[in-house]
């Protein structure tokens, strides 16, 4: 069980970082970025550790807890729709990308937890495996040049950065609020995720340099275009990048899951995630200024409404 | 019920609404780039199999050409012209004219930057003295495909005689956005209609300034210490010793407003012409000396033509910056240069003399 537990809790921890986390922190804090990710994961245990204290009385938080689960939804239908239409299916209509990963993620909800965490304990090994991959397929182009000097922003990016890493990467957690799960292997599930993002932002640095990797939209997808195995296996990106693929996979379902259990009646629970999806697609991802909007400003929505939650949740314990 | 909805998903989940039969893809090798009478003016090599009899097929490219007030339009215009989709992924080289590298890079690499559907993983040259479309369209029997053709130009050079940047345009593009060291590009011409390798151009910020020479651009390689081996030769009475220089090793010290560079190679004897007897000691001394010092006088003349251009494509500025954290811009102008070369002579081939008489 344990085992099982520790791989939902690493996936739990990384589907914010495409084209939001990594993003925003070189953006901020360039190759500072890797002192961000330290710091941001000491900074993400005290906000595990603060969803492991709350107590949710579910009657009491529901709407809370219900508008939450709905932003990330928002949040992940919004980068799986940016990212599969910007790069792989360019001209096929949003909500056509959107469709059948819906209907997949309803499937697996629609499952009881055990078989959705022993789903991720499988899926944990070809994640792994696909990094570790692309990890060491980078390393002719690495230069521990590119990252150096470090410590030459403004200690307030590196901050800022520092918060940006901590709550996109722990906010999620708040899914797991209500499954059993004892605290250190919730907080291990969480350190060797923000482990492997360490070890990605110190890649993208040196293949790309802080330079490039600031430029790009989605700077984790860019460094894999770099790959070149034995000078004729190339242009595997697009395999290599099932590992995001997989992470938005195990969010939604959770998401989905979450919301089933609140709502209860399947009257309620289709036609307000379906409802979601579809004014995601037309009303935000239609609109770039929107996106742009969502970008910028959801470390700090989420700041919000985690701290809402904690603060009511502490109160009542 | 669960088979048929499977069933129903699989079709969901393949992805068919952007499918392209690899039929109708064209493949794009080579690009070429020139710019006239305010007129982006692309061509494009494109890949064709043809088969020849039951069992074979050869691959042979041709070219089309299209124009456009912006680089966007051009692309936009020039794939009118062609029957199929056109496929970047396995683009192999650009090629800019001078023109365009003087005034138009910022155009051309917002551009392919911006753009989701190219690689920049291909050689970026630049076409001197002819126009990028002369190279583009230089196919022969033995190299049907120009765009492979550039790519080995590229990297045999680089790894005989160090004279190119074998590197992708994502390297170039690193030192595009980074202001602290001038990018080079490999530089192409066309002798006798043969596409030939001239040296590196130097580029500030995003504007292409001028062309080394050969010997320079392997002492460039040197300086960056990227992998080289080139021959640099001396006049004894009028007879040439050539050596072959390898492995070169180069230190940067930034002391007392001066830039010490320590440059320490090996050498190998290719040409003895003034027939030195080479089993004695002292003249490997000797001629470890006078080759020392006469690479340090053209690495010297190197730094100056980098001073009076105002341009720094060894990146002193941010070698600096990388020790220093600190902002030292225009920093060869500022300082003076000291360059001290330790060549050893490791190899001598394989004979000690021949006995003319």
């Amino acid at each position: 069980m344990n085992k099982e537990n520790f791989s939902l809790a690493y996936f739990i921890t990384r589907p914010l970082f495409l084209g939001l986390a990594f993003s925003l922190l070189f953006n901020q804090s360039g190759s500072d970025a890797i002192i961000s990710c330290l710091l941001g994961t000491l900074l993400g245990i005290f906000f595990i550790h603060l969803i492991h204290k709350m107590k949710f009385s579910k009657d009491n938080f529901k709407i809370i807890q219900l508008i939450i689960y709905f932003y990330f939804l928002v949040l992940a239908v919004m980068v799986l729709e940016t990212f599969i239409g910007s790069f792989f299916l360019t001209t096929t209509p949003k909500i056509i990308i959107i469709a059948p990963s819906l209907i997949l993620c309803f499937y697996a909800a629609a499952k009881k937890m055990i078989t959705i965490k022993r789903t991720t304990f499988l899926l944990l090994f070809l994640s792994i495996g696909i990094f570790s991959l692309a990890a060491i397929s980078l390393g002719n182009f690495f230069t521990i040049d590119n990252i150096a000097p470090l410590f030459i922003h403004k200690t307030s990016s590196i901050f800022k950065s520092a918060f940006i890493f901590a709550i996109l990467s722990a906010s999620p957690h708040l899914l797991l609020k209500g499954e059993n799960i004892n605290f250190s292997c919730h907080l291990k599930g969480y350190l060797f995720s923000c482990l492997i993002h360490t070890l990605v932002c110190i890649v993208i640095l040196g293949a790309l340099t802080p330079n490039v990797a600031k430029i790009y939209s989605f700077p984790e997808y860019m460094v894999l275009k770099r790959i070149k195995i034995f000078k004729f296996i190339e242009n595997i990106e697009n395999i290599l990048t099932a590992i995001w693929y997989i992470d938005i996979f195990v969010f939604i379902t959770m998401i989905l899951k979450r919301i089933q259990e609140i709502l209860k009646s399947k009257v309620l629970y289709y036609p307000s995630v379906i409802l979601t999806v579809i004014l995601t697609t037309y009303l935000i991802v239609d609109h770039y200024s929107r996106i742009i909007f969502l970008y910028h400003y959801t470390p700090y929505i989420l700041l919000i409404l985690f701290g809402i939650i904690s603060i009511s949740a502490l109160k009542k314990s | 019920m669960k088979k048929i909805f499977l069933i129903i998903l699989m079709f969901l989940t393949t992805g068919c609404y952007d499918y392209v039969e690899i039929n109708d893809l064209s493949f794009v090798s080579a690009i070429g780039i020139d710019y006239e009478n305010d007129t982006y003016k692309l061509t494009f090599e494109l890949l064709n199999d043809t088969k020849k009899g039951e069992s074979s097929s050869s691959q042979e490219g041709y070219t089309i050409s299209g124009s456009g007030p912006t680089i966007s339009k051009a692309f936009e215009n020039i794939s009118l012209k062609i029957a199929k989709t056109p496929y970047f992924y396995h683009l192999k080289a650009m090629v800019i004219s001078e023109d365009v590298a003087k005034n138009h890079m910022k155009e051309i690499t917002e551009y392919i930057i911006r753009n989701p559907k190219i690689r920049n993983e291909f050689y970026m040259v630049l076409a001197k003295d002819v126009s990028a479309k002369e190279i583009i369209k230089n196919s022969d029997k033995n190299h049907p495909i120009v765009g492979n053709k550039i790519t080995k130009l590229i990297d045999s050079n680089n790894d005989g005689y160090s004279i190119t940047f074998a590197k992708p345009f994502e390297d170039i593009l690193e030192k595009l956005t980074n202001k602290k060291i001038s990018p080079v590009v490999s530089v192409l011409t066309l002798d006798n209609e043969e596409i030939k390798a001239l040296g590196l151009g130097i580029f500030e910020n995003f504007n292409y300034k001028y062309t080394i020479t050969p010997l320079q651009s392997s002492y460039l390689n040197m300086l960056l210490n990227e992998p080289s081996q080139f021959l640099v030769s001396h006049k004894y009475d009028g007879k040439i010793l050539a050596i072959e220089l390898s492995d070169g090793n180069v230190d940067y010290e930034f002391k007392n407003r001066k830039i010490y560079i320590n440059v320490t190679l090996d050498a190998e004897i290719v040409e003895n012409m003034p027939e030195f007897d080479l089993r004695k000691n002292e003249v490997y001394k000797k001629i470890e000396e006078d080759f020392s010092k006469r690479i340090a006088s053209d690495l010297e003349e190197l730094i100056n033509l980098f001073v009076q251009n105002n341009t720094d494509a060894v990146g002193f500025e941010n070698l600096y910056y990388k020790k220093y954290r600190q902002q030292n811009p225009n920093i060869l102008q500022k300082y003076d240069v000291e360059i001290n070369v330790k060549v050893s002579i490791n190899k001598k081939g394989l004979i000690y003399e021949v006995d003319y008489e």
